[in-house]
């Protein structure tokens, strides 16, 4: 393999690691191919994720930096993070994630984020610990 | 007075809201009137004609194509761009504006446009008059003005209310019937009516806004018809733009409209008259000269002002020009928690406010929207501290219930100069601005006294969600050839809009403004372009 085509592929794994962070399951091909195409030529470096959050997506929340990005690789992922988010929700499989259609009781309404916001409150210690690991 | 054969009675430089303004009048009175532009057109085909949530929902997946574009531009970097900046179909709108006057910028956005309509085509669309109060620094009081408000309203078509507390200060004209309000919008409309000796005392007015956007059919156009997609255009030409207007003038035997035709620079000739040197934009030379015996300047309040500072030979001089100190605030409307996203709705202004300081001297102008013309994910990536699924939960929770709001202060509180150069034969515009020292504190201000009267109509302030506009964000450019009683500015026209060392130049865009009130200055540029255009009517005509 060419070094052209490992970054390639090192940048796809952590793409879809990134979308599937976002979606909370796996991408179509065509949404992964959507987020590649969006990266332009000047930004198609790799973030070096580490091979914990590649191998589960789900820890990527651990290194979400806590207040405004403090390193180039930590504002990277912010800005690839956002772009995945507005191409999930412009998709079929994502825009549920984003948008609700349906009612709800006011109190289902806040039970639907707040645990979301707990687990953040709860491990933002660690975010802030972890999120030094992309400095 | 000028007694040359030139082919046209008038020239207009421009055609957006100044000039299609300018222009009807003169028209009118039967004169001869030539518009030179370069008159961009959309690239590719509008979006299509369906509500927002039809198309997020859509089965194929293609929705991405019209939020986005093909290749995908419209995602652009979220984290500090205006949203409708990014929208595709419009990205041609300030497409090669830059590279044509050579421009730079710090500390400010630079914006102007080449399309046909000008920025008109990504306004939004609020249209709130100027009261004596807000004509401050003006050589015009507001009587000189009412009567092209009128005018212009009736033409473009403004809905609105004219029975709430707000009203009065926003003009006296004809409007249309007033678009539905967004559920949270309601809300806060009919607490403010019942709670308004107590926001007083905070200086805050709240009524419905003012929009030029029709709501029924009229002119060819389309009554709105509430898809909440109007940050990527309207496609049933609900929402006023110049270039409406200009297919009205086209069809005018006494109008001719050239396109593709940039006006590189502008000079006097001997026997009276001026020379226009024309060509595209991208070639940086003229290629051709248009004479003639008027002049109307309507490029854009940068262009405008980059053409007389040029024909005035003040090149490497810093000249003052106006911009417009914005912030922006997001609350939510806990009553609403649990409704659903609404199928229907509008996404541009649903109320307006005023904050009057203390003294009354001075007046904040905001505008408040329903957060759900705006994609999630965007709203989702502004709030802090919370990871992506964090903040994408609580938006999808909360967006039916959330109201987006900008505000202007006065342009007193920003400190902007461009200056003209020439190297190598090639024009060059360097635009510097900030913040005055006082306006971190009057955003401060503003921000307690907003957060207070929302609170007080049941609207809760999220957090972070008070934010500081990059200068010049919402293209509101203004003051560069302001109209002045006296002539001790270097670049300054008359109350008629006159040049001042350049007779039969006329400035009638938003150059001509020699102060931005904090309310959105489009209809008055409109107005007084208008009025302007009267005026060079009756001039010419004699």
């Amino acid at each position: 393999m060419t070094d052209s085509s490992l970054r390639e592929t090192e940048i796809r794994r952590e793409m879809k690691a990134m979308l599937t962070y976002v979606l909370r399951h796996a991408p179509s091909e065509a949404l992964l191919e959507r987020s590649l195409e969006a990266l332009s030529e000047s930004d198609r470096e790799s973030i070096g994720l580490p091979a914990f959050a590649i191998a589960s997506p789900r820890w990527i929340r651990l290194l979400e930096p806590v207040g405004p990005p403090r390193s180039v690789r930590q504002s990277t992922l912010r800005r690839r993070l956002n772009a995945c988010s507005i191409l999930a929700e412009t998709s079929t499989e994502g825009v549920d994630r984003f948008r609700r259609r349906s009612s709800s009781t006011p109190l289902m309404t806040i039970i639907a984020f707040v645990p979301a916001l707990l687990i953040d409150v709860v491990l933002a210690p660690v975010r802030m610990v972890c999120s030094r690991l992309l400095k | 007075m000028i007694q040359v054969p030139f082919q046209h009675d008038i020239v207009i430089v421009g055609s957006g809201v100044a000039g299609v303004s300018t222009a009807l009048p003169l028209v009118n009175a039967g004169l001869n009137v030539l518009m030179l532009d370069v008159g961009l057109q959309p690239e590719g085909p509008g979006r299509p004609d369906m509500a927002l949530t039809s198309l997020l929902w859509q089965s194929d997946d293609t929705q991405w194509r019209t939020l986005l574009g093909d290749d995908l531009t419209g995602l652009g970097d979220v984290s500090d761009t205006t949203p409708k900046l990014r929208v595709p179909q419009f990205r041609y709108v300030q497409k090669g504006f830059g590279d044509a006057y050579g421009l730079t910028a710090t500390g400010i956005r630079a914006m102007g446009s080449l399309a046909a309509g000008g920025l008109s085509k990504i306004w939004g669309a609020g249209t709130f008059a100027y009261d004596q109060a807000d004509l401050t620094g003006f050589p015009i009081g507001v009587e000189a003005l009412l009567p092209s408000y009128a005018a212009v309203a009736a033409r473009i078509g403004i809905s609105g209310a004219s029975d709430d507390d707000l009203s009065s200060s926003l003009g006296h004209h004809a409007l249309l019937d007033p678009l539905p309000l967004h559920p949270a919008a309601k809300v806060l409309l009919g607490r403010a009516r019942a709670k308004r000796s107590r926001l007083q005392r905070f200086g805050f007015t709240l009524g419905r806004s003012r929009n030029a956007v029709i709501t029924r059919d009229r002119d060819g156009r389309s009554a709105c018809q509430l898809d909440k997609m109007c940050l990527w255009g309207c496609p049933r030409g609900s929402v006023y733009s110049a270039d409406q207007d200009l297919l009205v003038l086209r069809a005018r035997p006494n109008f001719c409209y050239r396109s593709d035709c940039f006006v590189h620079a502008f000079r006097r000739l001997p026997a009276g008259g001026y020379r226009l040197d024309v060509g595209p934009p991208e070639n940086f030379v003229a290629v051709e000269t248009v004479e003639t015996p008027y002049l109307v300047l309507a490029a854009g309040t940068i262009g405008t002002g980059a053409l007389v500072a040029d024909a005035l030979d003040l090149l490497d001089y810093p000249l003052p020009i106006l911009s417009h100190p914005a912030m922006a605030f997001a609350f939510v409307v806990p009553i609403q928690f649990g409704y659903a996203e609404q199928e229907r709705g509008f996404a541009l202004g649903q109320l307006a406010f005023a904050l009057d300081d203390d003294d009354c001297h001075d007046r904040a102008f905001g505008v408040v929207f329903a957060a759900e013309g705006l994609l999630a994910a965007d709203l989702a990536s502004r709030i802090p501290f919370f990871t992506v699924p964090a903040a994408s939960a609580i938006i999808r929770a909360l967006q039916p219930a959330m109201l987006v709001a900008n505000c202007y202060v006065a342009s007193d509180y920003a400190d902007c100069r461009y200056t003209v150069s020439r190297r190598c034969d090639r024009r060059i515009v360097r635009l510097v601005g900030a913040h005055t020292t006082a306006f971190e504190q009057r955003f401060e201000e503003i921000k307690r006294r907003v957060r207070r009267a929302m609170r007080q109509l049941g609207a809760w302030a999220l957090p972070g969600g008070a934010r500081r506009a990059e200068l010049g964000s919402d293209g509101h450019f203004a003051g560069s050839v302001p109209m002045t009683t006296s002539s001790d500015r270097w670049v300054s026209s008359d109350a008629s809009g006159e040049v001042r060392s350049l007779r039969g130049v006329f400035v009638v865009d938003g150059a001509a403004l020699p102060r931005l009130s904090g309310k959105h200055p489009a209809f008055t540029i409109m107005a007084n372009a208008d009025r302007i255009g009267r005026h060079l009517a009756t001039v010419i005509t004699g």
